[in-house]
């Protein structure tokens, strides 16, 4: 029997997720809770109702097919109750306008193997490849070493974007078989981590010194590039941006290829909505070009050996 | 562009503009953004059903056949008529206003005379290629098909078809440039002989006809000469007289010889084109890069010209006029690569220009990868659709399937917003001729209704027969515009350039002038059609959930009945074309076949069938309140799909997925079909190649057999504010590739404005 995932969304011309233009898969269920997260629908393992609130036309329809009460209607829907709702899906089955829809499909590993196999060319036509993210990829470790066994002999680019947070066992599992780690390093302070994110980076340091001797002792072709995000009144510190910059400049050399710091957007406000969930980075602005250099001119300055690379979206 | 920025700066550009050049954009950006090259039609009639009813084609810009100014439609800036404002200065003049109007050869060549003869030679500081009009030829002549015509094209719109038949076609410069206007004038002369021995009166009149339309071009080229003499005498800015002379000295040359410099023969292009676009709509003007390598490796041979030179004479050229040529494609042997130096230079000088333009590269799988690299490097950089990507082997195996020899079909080049031609061998009205798909659907439905259908099968028998019946309404309404067509308003430019008219003493739009004369019809609605017909079939037959009558009753009140929104949102949600959704996919290859199918069981009298193309440019836009709400769950409103490009905002499924669908349809059945992609800059990250990624896509789509990609890189925001302030610099630097043609987006009409911000800006795809 084959193993089955629940994928919030695949997107076939993904360019900011690794090297080239490469299919993205999005695993549902993450171990740590960032207060930024970028996509709200992928933190719980479970199946989850997201409901567009500005797709809604008050139809009703919905209330007549709920056994737990879970809706409440007004003009439209004035939310779901949470706590009621079983996901059992008979709103989204009979909502004409599609403004109720499931967060994640169950795909079995053959299903992803075709969703890849299917883009294969486009994807290697743009020097890309396959990211498995989420999400956290690594705790669905043996789902994806299924697909990516039975691609082996596709000759694939694999990326496994990780948040670190996952047993040593799973990357000790799929390095191996992939090409680039795309691992995050989000705030080096502990008890900073544990505000932001729920969880402190005693692990996630553990793993990634961890993954950088595998690599090395077992002579891997696995590369890794290290991602912070550059979240204002979180990480986007001064103090923070040294000291992971002073991490990666004191690896032996050629650990890593690349270091992103990735400028925080808000363009997954809606997401929230959609999942019943308050942000409190809704009204956050983006960085100035300018602060975002700044950080970008500091890394430098303290990691002189490290690749580093500036992205995501900055104020016009 | 008075703050000095130039689009070879602002799109990284290597090739960078110098003094003298910048001095031409600026006039181009200032007689753009003055509202001084605007094309305008009649009404929103003639977008959806090309034609008016009024004006026999575009809307003439002043004159007795010119619309109000509260009425017209501005469609944008791609015309290469330079207005001046007010009517042509000698009107009464006009030998058939002095002398009694008749539709014949004789009478419209004598106007041609008058009218060229009193067009003023037109030559500008700065200039080393010259040419610019004023007024087109239907300002000031009666262009009026008579009334059986209109009764028929009455009932052809009744029944949703219509169009018009006036250029569109793609002579072949070659010809000219061998021979020059002297060589041209002398094939007239002895074909003339020919014909007059065998006592052919016809075409001995044609011919005598065609004589003083060229003797009057040989005058109108010279007279561009004696100007800038002229001009040169009285002038004391050294290099500004310089220029002056280097223009006298090249109109001389060329007013009866052949062009035997690049220089010489870009000239002669330039004024072909003027004296071609005074007689009415535009055309093609074929592959450029094979009609001036020659020139240019015998100037280079010479020691004459450097590629720099070449370049910035032929961005000169590109400033003037952004016609529809194109570079790349395939030699005659129909395999090996025919990309050669002049493709890079004539790519290169619009890297250095920008801005509107509308050449194409012919993409096939022997393609100089670097040159392919590069045409989508300028698309990626300079973002506005520049140039068209075009797949010449679905073209070539298209005009094979239709008819034409292959030694023909491989000499293949894109000739205007989604269509292609063989140069000087077809006349076959692309792109002017129109069915909208609803109309046939609307009455099936009605017909269904009263009939009580309860089968999908017998359903659908309905819908072809109306089909049908809407074909051949058109049909007719064609054909009877083809009696007339050669009398009434001959395209003898044309014809001096084209393989038969001038051998066989007759107009290129007259029976058997040239090779082939299969009509093209582009279809309004298609992927409209296909949801509708997907959604009946699936809610009233299949699923038995709503009764047709329901259906028809919701949409016609526009979906404001009791419970009609959650019925229309039920429609709106069913399965989509665009998406990759096999089922529904299948649905749009039924429908655009069927009425591929019906047009080409059509005959024209010319000879040829009708031949669809699934594209239609700018009916989409103005077309919703005039059909009302479809089936499909759209609202009155709301614009129809372009083209064949799914209805806006339902490619749910990221660009893939609509391209999979899109090239599910086979394009070497159509006469063209374009792609439109809108890209959010923020798409490409800073270390990656915008070149190599539309590259690797665009070859993606070609090999799964799509046939043109239109690209555009913005940010769809900016547009919003663009049209908040168009008098904004930054607005009105704004060009985009609009459907098949480009235009400076400030320019347009509001709706059509309205219509392209609606569209999908990809982000994240």
């Amino acid at each position: 029997m084959s193993k089955t995932a629940l994928i919030t969304q695949i997107n076939p011309l993904s360019s900011h997720d690794g090297e080239g233009v490469r299919i993205t898969i999005f695993f549902k269920g993450c171990s740590l809770g960032c207060a930024w997260c970028h996509n709200p629908e992928t933190c719980s393992p479970y199946q989850e109702i997201i409901w567009r609130r500005q797709m809604c036309i008050g139809c009703g329809e919905c209330m007549s097919v709920c056994k737990n009460g879970a809706l409440k209607l007004g003009g439209a829907i004035e939310y779901i109750d949470r706590q009621k709702c079983i996901v059992c899906g008979a709103c989204v089955e009979r909502c004409p306008s599609k403004a109720l829809t499931l967060a994640a499909t169950d795909y079995s590993s053959d299903d992803i193997v075709r969703q890849i196999t299917k883009n294969e060319p486009l994807f290697k036509s743009m020097n890309g490849g396959v990211t498995f993210s989420g999400g956290e990829p690594a705790l669905q470790s043996e789902f994806i070493e299924e697909v990516v066994d039975k691609l082996s002999l596709h000759n694939i680019h694999f990326a496994l974007d990780s948040c670190g947070q996952a047993p040593f066992a799973a990357y000790e599992k799929l390095l191996p078989k992939i090409d680039l780690l795309l691992f995050d390093i989000k705030e080096l302070d502990q008890k900073k981590h544990k505000i932001f994110t729920g969880a402190d980076n005693s692990l996630i340091l553990d793993n990634f010194h961890k993954i950088i001797s595998y690599i090395s002792e077992n002579s891997l072709k696995a590369k890794v590039w290290i991602r912070t995000p550059l979240i204002p009144n979180y990480t986007a510190s001064a103090e923070n941006i040294s000291a992971i910059a002073q991490l990666l400049n004191d690896l032996p050399p050629k650990s890593i290829e690349r270091w992103e710091i990735c400028s925080f957007n808000n363009m997954c406000i809606d997401k929230y909505r959609q999942v019943g969930k308050s942000w409190a980075l809704g009204n956050e602005d983006l960085l100035t070009k300018q602060q975002a250099e700044e950080f970008l001119s500091l890394a430098k300055e303290i990691a002189p050996k490290i690749n580093i690379r500036l992205t995501g979206l900055t104020r016009r | 562009m008075s703050n000095g920025r130039y689009m070879a700066d602002i799109n990284n550009s290597q090739f960078k503009p110098n003094e003298r050049i910048k001095q031409l954009i600026e006039r181009r950006d200032w007689l753009s953004e003055n509202h001084r090259r605007d094309m305008y039609c009649d009404n929103a009639e003639f977008l959806i059903y090309h034609w008016s009813g009024l004006a026999e084609t575009f809307s003439a810009a002043t004159g007795e056949q010119a619309a109000s100014e509260e009425e017209r439609i501005n469609i944008g800036d791609n015309s290469c008529r330079v207005d001046v404002g007010g009517p042509f200065p000698y009107l009464d003049q006009m030998p058939s206003k002095v002398n009694g109007y008749e539709p014949n050869v004789t009478n419209w060549a004598a106007d041609y005379d008058f009218f060229l003869r009193h067009s003023e030679a037109e030559v500008f500081p700065y200039e080393e290629i010259v040419g610019e009009f004023h007024w087109q030829l239907d300002e000031a002549r009666y262009y009026k098909y008579p009334a059986s015509h209109k009764e028929l094209g009455l009932k052809a719109r009744e029944l949703g078809a219509g169009g018009f038949s006036l250029a569109h076609c793609c002579p072949d410069l070659k010809i000219g440039l061998e021979l020059g206007w002297g060589g041209l004038l002398q094939k007239v002369r002895d074909s003339r002989a020919r014909h007059a021995k065998n006592y052919n009166e016809k075409s001995v009149t044609y011919l005598d006809a065609s004589e003083k339309v060229v003797l009057s071009v040989i005058d109108y080229v010279r007279r561009h000469s004696e100007k800038a003499l002229a001009l040169a005498e009285k002038e004391c800015d050294h290099t500004i007289k310089a220029s002056y002379l280097t223009v006298a000295e090249v109109c001389e040359n060329i007013a009866e010889k052949a062009p035997s410099t690049f220089h010489e023969a870009l000239q002669w292009c330039m004024l072909y084109m003027i004296v071609e676009r005074i007689n009415g709509h535009g055309n093609g003007y074929g592959r450029f890069d094979q009609l001036l390598q020659p020139f240019y490796e015998a100037d280079v041979k010479a020691g004459r010209i450097d590629r720099a030179r070449a370049r910035d004479l032929f961005a000169e050229w590109h400033t003037k006029y952004g016609a529809y040529i194109s570079f790349g494609g395939v030699k005659e042997d129909g395999v090996s690569d025919a990309t050669n130096e002049m493709s890079w230079i004539g790519l290169e000088s619009y890297d250095m220009v920008g801005g509107y333009n509308q050449l194409g590269v012919l993409w096939h799988k022997n393609i100089d990868p670097a040159f392919y690299e590069y045409s989508c490097d300028v698309v990626g950089r300079h973002g506005c659709g520049v140039p068209a990507l075009l797949n010449a082997e679905v073209m070539t195996a298209s005009n094979l399937r239709t008819g034409f020899e292959e030694a023909h079909a491989n000499n293949i080049s894109y000739s205007g917003c989604q269509w292609y031609c063989i140069p000087g061998r077809e006349y076959q009205d692309q792109d002017v001729n129109c069915v909208v798909l609803p109309a046939p659907m609307f009455r099936a439905i009605d017909i269904a209704i009263e009939q009580n259908i309860s089968e999908w099968s017998e359903f659908y028998n309905i819908y072809t027969r109306e089909v049908d019946k809407t074909a051949d309404a058109f049909a007719d309404f064609k054909n009877e515009a083809y009696k007339y067509h050669a009398s009434l308003w001959p395209e003898m430019i044309s014809s001096l350039v084209s393989y038969g008219p001038i051998e066989k003493g007759r107009d290129i739009t007259d029976f058997d002038a040239v090779d082939y004369n299969y009509p093209s019809v582009n279809i309004l609605g298609v992927p409209n059609v296909s949801d509708s017909m997907y959604a009946i079939k699936h809610s009233v037959f299949d699923e038995h959930k709503y009764s047709l009558k329901a259906i028809r009753d919701a949409y016609k009140s526009d979906w404001t009945g009791q419970g009609e929104e959650t019925m229309r949102q039920y429609l709106l949600n069913l399965p989509k074309f665009g998406n990759d959704i096999d089922d529904v996919d299948q649905m749009a290859i039924l429908i655009s076949e069927q009425i591929r199918a019906a047009l080409e069981s059509k005959r024209s009298i010319k000879g040829g069938h009708f031949r669809v193309s699934l594209f239609q440019y700018m009916g989409h836009t103005v077309a919703g309140p005039y059909l009302g709400a479809t089936p499909d769950g759209r609202k009155s409103e709301e614009p129809l799909a372009h083209g064949m490009n799914p209805m806006h905002g339902r490619n749910k499924n990221g660009i893939v997925a609509t391209a999979n669908s899109f090239c599910k349809l086979d394009f070497r059945k159509y006469q063209g079909g374009s792609f439109q992609i809108e890209l959010h800059p923020s798409y490409f990250p800073e270390d990656m190649s915008r070149g190599q990624f539309v590259k690797a896509f665009s070859e993606y789509f070609f090999n799964m057999g799509g046939v043109q990609i239109n690209l555009n890189v913005l940010d769809l925001e900016h547009l919003k504010d663009a049209m908040e302030h168009p008098d904004r610099q930054e607005s009105k630097e704004i060009v985009v590739k609009v459907t098949g043609y480009s235009a400076h987006f400030v320019l347009m009409d509001r709706k059509f404005q309205e219509e392209f911000v609606k569209r999908v800006n990809y982000q994240s795809l």
